[in-house]
């Protein structure tokens, strides 16, 4: 079966090609739910609340542009939700940094670690670099979702690497005394 | 050591190709949610839409009464016309100028219409008392002098001849004018009021105009003169009646249908006839005797050619004036009997006493104070009953006197007559109004019906739309709702095509139902016309009245107390004729017709304890079908095309099921209401 049918049987509700929906894409946007949570257990509600929304605004999709992106966008859209409701992102410096390119010296850094020290970041700085970095939204593009200035959102972008940067490098000096 | 990296890159890559499959327990939590979805949607779609709907009806509702109110403003219109009637009565009951502008100030508290009107009438007023008098002072003087000479004769008919042709013209002039610029003023429907009013103030007027002439004929024993005066004046004011009554009568036949049109002309004539007899009252009471009566005759056949061709205007015009015409033919004569004797009074009284010096004093007196003229009055009537003990008994006589006994006694009748005739017009237009809305309705084709019923699914005999092996099974159909938009288009007063789109929700359960879910029994017979749902694939599905209790395996357990709760939903196009019976203010119609359903819903549910788990679709529901509708309709009109209708169908399913329904034959019952728009 297509992805066009498949979409076509969920607009008519099908229950056997939400579930086919589902395994196709599960794995992909639950990886995206726990990059912009801070927990294993948040990514598992998140991705069950985007999934409810994905099917029942799927009449809403009209077929225009990449069905996996506007999923991603749902996925993402739920991520950010919980924080919108919690207005973290209030609390914000807004001392705009000059955007710099960060460097590590490292070998190889686990992804499981990468995943933790983004888990690890303050809501904030997880999703503006999560965002920016790995799903390639502009700055202005995340102003706009996160409803802060563009120069909140570059700031907690360069905060956000310079805490990551610090972790990836606490990790590489611990490896190497224990080696 | 490791390579320097850009952190962001370093994310990127590790990131690129990184996927985690989530728990498989979150796709049965996303399932259950979204089941929770459905139910919760469609419970609160259903409360959404009623209250939409009742919000709609709302809406209608207050249109209506922005109709209705409507037609009060036209009642208001109605109601200052009536004033005016009033007003115009206390006219004819009065003689002094001063309740003649006293109307006028009544009438400009009014309504301004009927303002512009006033100043108009006023200007007529004024234009004709002074005219009147100028007639009298001037006509009068010269003729005076001219009787002194000649002691009465064709000479002194001549000159009031002049008189005469300018004071008609001058009359007729202003009565168009009044006439048209109201006309010009008015729209459709206020002509008709505006118009009566016209008649009737017009009416007052000329009344007044009669009234001064009996005055002046009261004053002026002298009876050349007062003849002459009289006379014209009346030729006057029937002539100008003439002319009002043509313009009315061209103006209306143009813009307003045949009945206004008798209704305003009846009241017209009506008026002017009470008016003319009201003047002969007056005049008759100086008639006495015949002398010269030759001369008179002749004045009166004049008169008479003079009327005819009145007569033959109204003759030219239409039906309604030919009505007319006979009407004031009747008048006309009554007004030839009157000139008669007035003529004959003024003979008498010219032969009677010397003219040359009364004629000076009469003279003298017009300018003089009210007693005066009262006491010459009561000298003239005085001289009067003595002419009329001393008339001769010819027979011209003898029918004056009678004349005078007529229209005294019709004196007061007279007063009745334009009550009367107000009262009647009032009752005549109510009644038209109403014809009108009757016309308006039967003009108004098109009709726009929302509408809502409780709708009832059963069959007629046993079966089930599910299995066969289920047919006996107790079932229940259930109440539901259907709600849509209906069309009409009548082909003719009787006869509507209707047609619309409605929405139907429909309801069945199939009670004593087993179910199995556990995965061992899966070898046993399964539901035919149910494509399982991917999580309910394991159920079996059996009726428990194939087995008695302690057959139940183990396995079924509790679960032998099921039912099978199949919804399914509808897109009904209907296609009905309806006929009414009865077209009274409920009107009764019978209707009959098809209709075409979409299936848009196909659910089957199973109940258990008060658990509903969806588990599949019918598979032998038909995506199209059709059904027999037969019902009847009641229409309750509320407002001018406002209808609240009131509808029990029965629809008869002709193939809802495509196969192994084991001889379901189901129907819908509704009964569906709602408001109707004409336009």
């Amino acid at each position: 079966m297509s992805l066009e049918q498949l979409i076509i049987k969920c607009k008519k509700n099908n229950r056997k090609a939400q579930g086919e929906l589902y395994s196709l894409y599960a794995s992909k946007l639950f990886t995206l739910c726990l990059k912009y949570s801070k927990s294993y257990a948040e990514s598992e509600d998140n991705l069950q609340d985007a999934f409810v929304t994905i099917f029942s605004k799927i009449k809403q999709y009209s077929g225009e542009g990449s069905f996996e992106g506007w999923m991603k966008r749902i996925v993402i859209n739920t991520a950010l939700q919980c924080y919108r409701k919690a207005s973290v992102l209030d609390v914000i410096k807004d001392d705009v940094l000059e955007e710099e390119v960060v460097e590590v010296e490292v070998d190889q850094v686990p992804l499981e670690f990468l995943l933790t020290i983004i888990q690890e970041l303050p809501d904030k700085y997880r999703l503006v670099f999560n965002l920016y970095v790995l799903d390639g939204f502009s700055h202005k593009e995340i102003a706009e979702m996160l409803n802060v200035s563009v120069g909140t959102s570059k700031s907690n972008l360069s905060r956000a690497r310079g805490i990551l940067k610090e972790k990836i490098e606490e990790n590489e000096f611990k490896n190497k005394k224990t080696p | 050591m490791g390579n320097k990296k850009n952190i962001d890159r370093l994310f990127q890559e590790q990131f690129k190709n990184f996927e985690v499959s989530p728990n498989d327990a979150i796709w049965e939590n996303i399932q259950s949610k979204l089941e929770e979805d459905r139910k919760r949607n469609k419970k609160v779609p259903i409360w959404m839409k009623i209250s939409g709907i009742a919000a709609s009806l709302l809406l209608l509702v207050a249109i209506s009464v922005t109709f209705l109110s409507t037609d009060d403003i036209k009642n208001k219109i109605v109601d200052v016309s009536e004033d005016e009637n009033s007003i115009i009565k206390n006219v004819s009951n009065t003689d002094t100028k001063e309740s003649a502008s006293e109307i006028i100030v009544n009438k400009k508290t009014t309504t301004p219409l009927v303002y512009s009107n006033s100043s108009d009438l006023k200007n007529e007023l004024l234009e004709k008392e002074s005219s009147a008098f100028k007639n009298k002072q001037l006509g009068g003087s010269e003729i005076m002098g001219s009787s002194v000479v000649n002691s009465g004769g064709v000479k002194v008919n001549e000159n009031p001849q002049l008189n005469k042709g300018t004071f008609v013209k001058n009359d007729t002039d202003v009565a168009n004018n009044n006439t048209n610029s109201i006309l010009k003023e008015s729209s459709f429907d206020k002509n008709s009021n505006v118009l009566r009013n016209v008649a009737v103030v017009q009416n007052s007027t000329l009344l007044k105009t009669e009234k001064k002439i009996s005055e002046l004929n009261t004053i002026n024993p002298d009876g050349v003169n007062v003849y002459d005066n009289s006379q014209l004046n009346k030729d006057a004011s029937i002539k100008h009646g003439t002319e009002v009554t043509n313009n009315i009568t061209k103006s209306m036949v143009k813009e307003s249908s045949f009945n206004k049109n008798s209704n305003v002309l009846r009241n017209v004539a009506a008026v002017q006839n009470s008016t003319l007899l009201k003047t002969e009252n007056k005049l008759s009471e100086l008639s006495v005797s015949d002398e010269g009566k030759i001369k008179e005759n002749r004045q009166i056949a004049n008169n008479k050619v003079g009327f005819d061709e009145g007569n033959n205007q109204f003759n030219s015009s239409n039906r309604t004036d030919k009505v007319m015409a006979k009407k004031f033919k009747d008048g006309i004569e009554t007004i030839g009997n009157n000139k008669l004797s007035n003529i004959d009074n003024n003979n008498n009284n010219n032969g009677k006493e010397n003219p040359s010096d009364d004629n000076n004093e009469n003279t003298n007196l017009v300018t003089g104070n009210v007693t005066d003229l009262e006491l010459i009055e009561n000298d003239s009537n005085n001289i009067d009953s003595k002419s009329l003990v001393t008339s001769s008994g010819s027979e011209l006589d003898k029918e004056k006197s009678n004349e005078v006994e007529d229209s005294e006694e019709q004196e007061q009748p007279v007063e009745k007559t334009i009550e009367e005739a107000v009262a009647e017009l009032k009752i005549e237009e109510d009644k038209n109004k109403d014809d009108d809305d009757e016309e308006d309705i039967a003009f108004n084709k098109w009709k726009i019906a929302p509408n809502i019923a409780p709708v009832y699914y059963n069959s007629l005999s046993g079966g089930s739309p599910i299995d066969s092996q289920l047919a006996a099974n107790k079932k229940k159909g259930q109440l539901t709702t259907s709600y849509g938009l209906g069309v009409g288009y009548a082909v003719n007063k009787r006869l509507t095509i209707r047609t619309g789109l409605n929405k139907v929700e429909l309801g069945y359960d199939t009670q004593d139902v087993a179910i199995n879910s556990s995965p061992e029994t899966s070898g046993g017979p399964r539901i035919k016309n149910i494509n399982l749902t991917p999580g309910a694939e394991s159920l079996n599905i059996v009726s428990s009245t194939n087995f008695s209790v302690a057959q139940i395996p183990s396995s079924f357990s509790s679960l032998f107390d099921s039912s099978l709760n199949q919804r399914f939903g509808y897109l009904e196009v209907p296609l009905e004729l309806s006929y009414k019976v009865s077209d009274k203010k409920m009107k009764i119609n019978v209707i009959a017709g098809v209709s075409t359903f979409f299936l848009n819903k196909n659910e089957i549910y199973t109940e258990t304890n008060g658990k509903t788990t969806f588990i599949g679709e019918a598979n032998n529901l038909n995506k199209m079908s059709y059904s027999t509708n037969f019902g009847f309709g009641f229409n309750y009109k509320i407002a001018k095309a406002f209808n609240f209708n009131f509808e029990p169908m029965f629809k008869y399913q002709l193939n809802a099921f495509s196969n192994d329904s084991g001889n379901f034959k189901p129907y819908i019952l509704g009964v569906y209401s709602g408001f109707s728009y004409k336009f």
